[in-house]
């Protein structure tokens, strides 16, 4: 204790000369109760407001971002997120365009915060062989062979530092610290979270598990890592312990179907491969209700082959492979894309009773440079080794490092990279508990990170006339549900009406169409799917068949990065009534809105950096919004 | 001559210390043998210990010596937060940061919305209406509230756009104006009250500032902690390369 009392002699010492340094007055503490009552002025509205945010942030603890430069923790992050400047690990100043009103950091579990403890020559991690030989590999400089060796030992599941629960606590807590610090109910929400990390064979099936609970529940456990199991349903097991234990609550979030090689939606379990039984599909809607549909890594709504009449099924196609070596084959497809799996939910509930796939959307970044920052004309890039001026900016490899290279090439670089997406909220108040229960309800959309506000409400009784009501929102709920939603008990002889606005983002490019995508199960079994173009600009005339064939035109200038918003719409808000509805046949509605084309990220980075993409990078794309379904189920 | 005995104390500490961390292991508390067997690992490894101790086998041990410095920089960690800073220091933090504190004007107004999508011209048709008796009975509908009470230019700019939100300050207060340009389309303008741009109150941001203060701090605290120790030894610098040797003097 001695020396103990040596280091706060020195402290008091130190506080006291900073406090003669500064003015010389008392050393009062501050008011405790006077910061906390700051807390109690939160705005709620029954009716909900969109809230804007990313549910898929990666910092210096995860080791896939630590260990190759990312020098910023949670802490950066929450920043960055609110609104603040940062310096980035490369050295560039950083700041959105608008501040995000809430940040989950979900570091990956496996071995979190290893980079740091490397960096702080944490007691904890020398205590361990292999943790020692790689803090000893990146002293010397070799952190790369260091990063690779750690690579090849998650890879294989094997985790190096088995056993190594404080050391993983210890991070865990101080991301838990960084958490609680930055949640401003009512301002600013941090959602406790984290990555699982399953991916077999390099196929991906990761989850991001996403808290409702604070710190006091949240510190009764370690992330359940791939280490203990990369068997989804041993996640859910996880959940629901926890749960138990703690009466806390969890989802998860499952992301990038199109880099699992057939493996997210699948048909068979993963490790027994059994046929999908009931008891599955209760477990998987029960702690899956959202996807992760759009993010950096491509987008998942739908994919030409399977939808070849939709002529927007394109958007950020990532379709080579997986993280593995496995080239992808068209076998695998209706297995890895949303509206698919929609289908495919709908033909299950009919066996089973119950809907595997029922999930609602959002999109998030999956940035691992602690910065979601996903503007195209503000784009920080994935990770360390793509952010601006750096030469991976467009030619870093990101998928297809462990292909066999002679058989076919499956490599995906950096300028294929999506800036997107983010996740859009409607929630009663910015609080953890409210943005979570919004979550759960999956009144919920994705974007691929612009802020189009989208609205949509079903039911029975809506007529034409609602919409023009100033009270329309009300009505919405008062006579139907809003995304995410359940329709059932069609009233004879009705088809579902639907109340849809969409009003563009403010700071960005107008309106192209707002589109219905119906799926629904024939009397055979048999899956369909239909686009119904509800609302369109520029007096453009919608056919007999739903659809407005007339392009919305394109003012986009390459050369400059530029658009105009002489096309296109502010706002789109319709009534629509399924022309083509039978109420013995299980359907899903959900809203697709497209902006006008705007020049990608990459037409902005050759501006302003002065560079060169590939030829075949894409310059210039419709950005996007997609919402929950809404699901009709005949009694 | 009697020889004087090391003790080894067994008492409740020690066998609480060594409960606890067996059933954070266990998860239930150790029998009786397990208890025994505990203590008699803990004498083993004491008494080892001690004699390493007093054969000086702790001496330029790396191992021993990164433990022990990552303990002290621990301990300074723990102590650089338990103690709080000051109210005076707060604000001093405050004051010399005020440019992370700017406060954005606060509006209440109402607004009229004339839609580019549905008029040729939105522009005129909003003078018109302006030059009328009640603007509000006018304009097309939008999906954001026509009114705003006590709304930050922040939350304006993310609904208008960042213009509209940056062209409210030179607006007068009280009266139906415009028309102003939005990202959305054209609007008439009726602002009820402003509360202009300013700092927020040390107050109004306390949390804020605190945790903007222990952000730049923590790290500071230990580079200060160390120096103030430093002034405890002289450094004794004897190398034979020049260039190592000015740079290390340099240094210390």
């Amino acid at each position: 204790m001695k020396k103990f009392q040596y280091l706060v002699l020195l402290a008091i010492a130190i506080l006291f000369l900073n406090a003669c340094d500064q003015s010389g007055s008392k050393n009062e503490v501050a008011n405790e109760s006077e910061q906390t009552s700051n807390e109690t002025n939160i705005t709620s509205n029954p009716y909900n407001d969109v809230y804007w945010g990313d549910t898929h942030l990666h910092t210096s603890y995860s080791t896939d971002a630590g260990m190759i430069g990312n020098t910023l923790g949670p802490e950066e992050a929450f920043k960055f997120a609110r609104g603040e400047e940062v310096t980035s690990s490369t050295g560039l100043k950083a700041k959105l365009t608008r501040p995000l009103d809430f940040l989950v950091v979900s570091d990956h579990a496996e071995n979190l915060g290893l980079a740091p403890a490397i960096n702080e020559s944490d007691p904890e991690l020398l205590k361990f062989e292999w943790g020692k030989y790689e803090h000893d590999l990146v002293k010397e400089g070799k952190g790369f062979e260091a990063y690779m060796n750690w690579e090849d030992k998650t890879a294989a599941a094997d985790d190096p530092l088995k056993g190594n629960d404080a050391l993983t606590r210890s991070y865990w807590n101080k991301s838990l610290d960084a958490a609680k610090k930055y949640n401003e109910p009512g301002k600013f929400t941090s959602l406790i979270g984290f990555e699982w990390t399953s991916g077999p064979d390099g196929n991906n099936l990761h989850r991001n598990v996403i808290f409702r609970d604070n710190e006091d529940k949240a510190s009764q456990i370690i992330p359940f890592s791939l280490y203990d199991s990369q068997d989804p349903e041993k996640l859910w097991e996880w959940m629901q312990a926890y749960e138990k234990n703690t009466g806390g609550k969890l989802l998860a979030i499952p992301h990038n179907g199109n880099l699992s090689n057939g493996l997210m939606f699948d048909d068979v379990t993963l490790f027994s491969k059994i046929p999908l039984d009931s008891k599955y599909a209760e477990s998987r809607q029960r702690w899956e209700p959202i996807y992760e549909v759009t993010q950096m890594k491509g987008t998942g709504e739908a994919h030409p082959f399977l939808s070849p009449n939709d002529e927007f099924s394109d958007y950020g196609i990532w379709d080579k492979g997986s993280f593995g070596a496995e080239p992808k084959t068209k076998e695998m497809l209706h297995k890895e894309y949303v509206r698919e799996a929609y289908k495919r939910g709908l033909q299950y509930e009919n066996i089973l009773g119950v809907n595997p796939f029922k999930f609602g959307l959002i999109g998030s970044t999956d940035a691992h440079n602690s910065l979601s920052s996903i503007d195209e004309n503000n784009f920080f890039g994935k990770a360390i080794v793509t952010e601006p001026y750096t030469t991976g900016r467009f030619s870093q490899t990101i998928t297809g490092v462990f292909q066999d290279r002679v058989k076919q090439d499956i490599t995906i670089r950096a300028y294929n990279t999506l800036s997107s997406g983010y996740a859009a909220v409607w929630a009663k108040s910015n609080t953890r508990e409210d943005l979570w229960d919004a979550l759960k309800r999956k009144e919920v959309y994705a974007t691929t990170g612009t802020r189009i506000k989208v609205r949509v409400f079903a039911g029975w009784e809506y007529t034409p006339a609602d919409i023009t009501n100033k009270d329309m929102v009300k009505i919405g709920y008062e006579k139907g549900v809003p995304m995410g939603g359940d329709l059932s008990n069609a009233p004879e002889g009705k088809a579902p009406t639907f109340m849809v606005s969409a009003l563009k983002d403010p700071d960005w490019a107008n309106l192209d169409r707002v589109q219905i995508i119906k799926g629904w199960v024939d009397a055979k079994g048999n899956s369909h799917e239909r686009i119904f173009d509800v609302a369109v600009s520029n007096n453009r005339v919608i056919n007999e068949e739903g659809l407005c064939i007339t392009k919305v035109g394109n003012t986009v200038n390459v050369k400059e990065a530029t658009y105009q918003n002489t096309i296109g719409a502010a706002n789109l808000t319709t009534f629509w009534k399924d022309p083509d509805f039978d109420p013995k046949r299980r359907a899903f509605y959900y809203i697709r809105v497209l902006e006008i084309p705007t020049p990608s990220w990459v037409a902005y980075d050759q501006v302003k950096y002065k560079t060169k993409a590939p030829d075949d990078a894409v310059l210039m794309q419709q950005e996007r919004a997609f919402t929950s379904p809404i699901w009709y189920t005949p009694k | 001559m009697k020889q004087v005995k090391d003790k080894i104390v067994i008492d409740s500490f020690l066998i609480n210390e060594l409960s606890a961390k067996y059933k954070m292991q266990w998860k239930h508390e150790p029998g009786l043998k397990e208890l025994t067997g505990l203590i008699d690992t803990y004498v083993e490894q004491e008494v080892l210990y001690r004699e390493a101790l007093s054969m000086n086998l702790d001496r330029n041990d790396e191992v021993i010596k990164r433990t022990l410095a990552k303990k002290m920089e621990f301990l300074s960690d723990d102590l650089s937060e338990s103690l709080e800073p000051t109210e005076s220091m707060l604000r001093t933090y405050y004051e010399t940061h005020k440019d992370n504190y700017v406060k954005p004007p606060f509006y209440s107004l109402k607004q009229v919305y004339f839609s580019t999508d549905k008029r040729s011209e939105a522009w005129k048709d909003a003078e018109k209406a302006l030059s009328e008796k009640q603007p509000e009975n006018s304009g097309d509908l939008l999906p954001i509230p026509m009114q705003y009470s006590n709304t930050n230019a922040t939350k304006l700019a993310l609904d208008f756009g960042q213009g509209f939100a940056a062209s409210l300050d030179s607006l007068p207060i009280g009266k139906w104006t415009g028309p102003v340009k939005s990202g959305l389309g054209v609007h008439l303008v009726f602002i009820l009250d402003k509360y202009p741009s300013g700092f927020f109150s040390f107050e109004e941001v306390a949390n804020k500032v605190k945790v903007d203060y222990s952000f730049e701090t923590s790290t500071a605290f230990r580079k200060e902690l160390i120096a103030t120790m430093l002034k405890k030894y002289t450094i004794n610098i004897d190398v034979s390369d020049v260039e190592l040797n000015k740079a290390l003097h340099e240094k210390f």
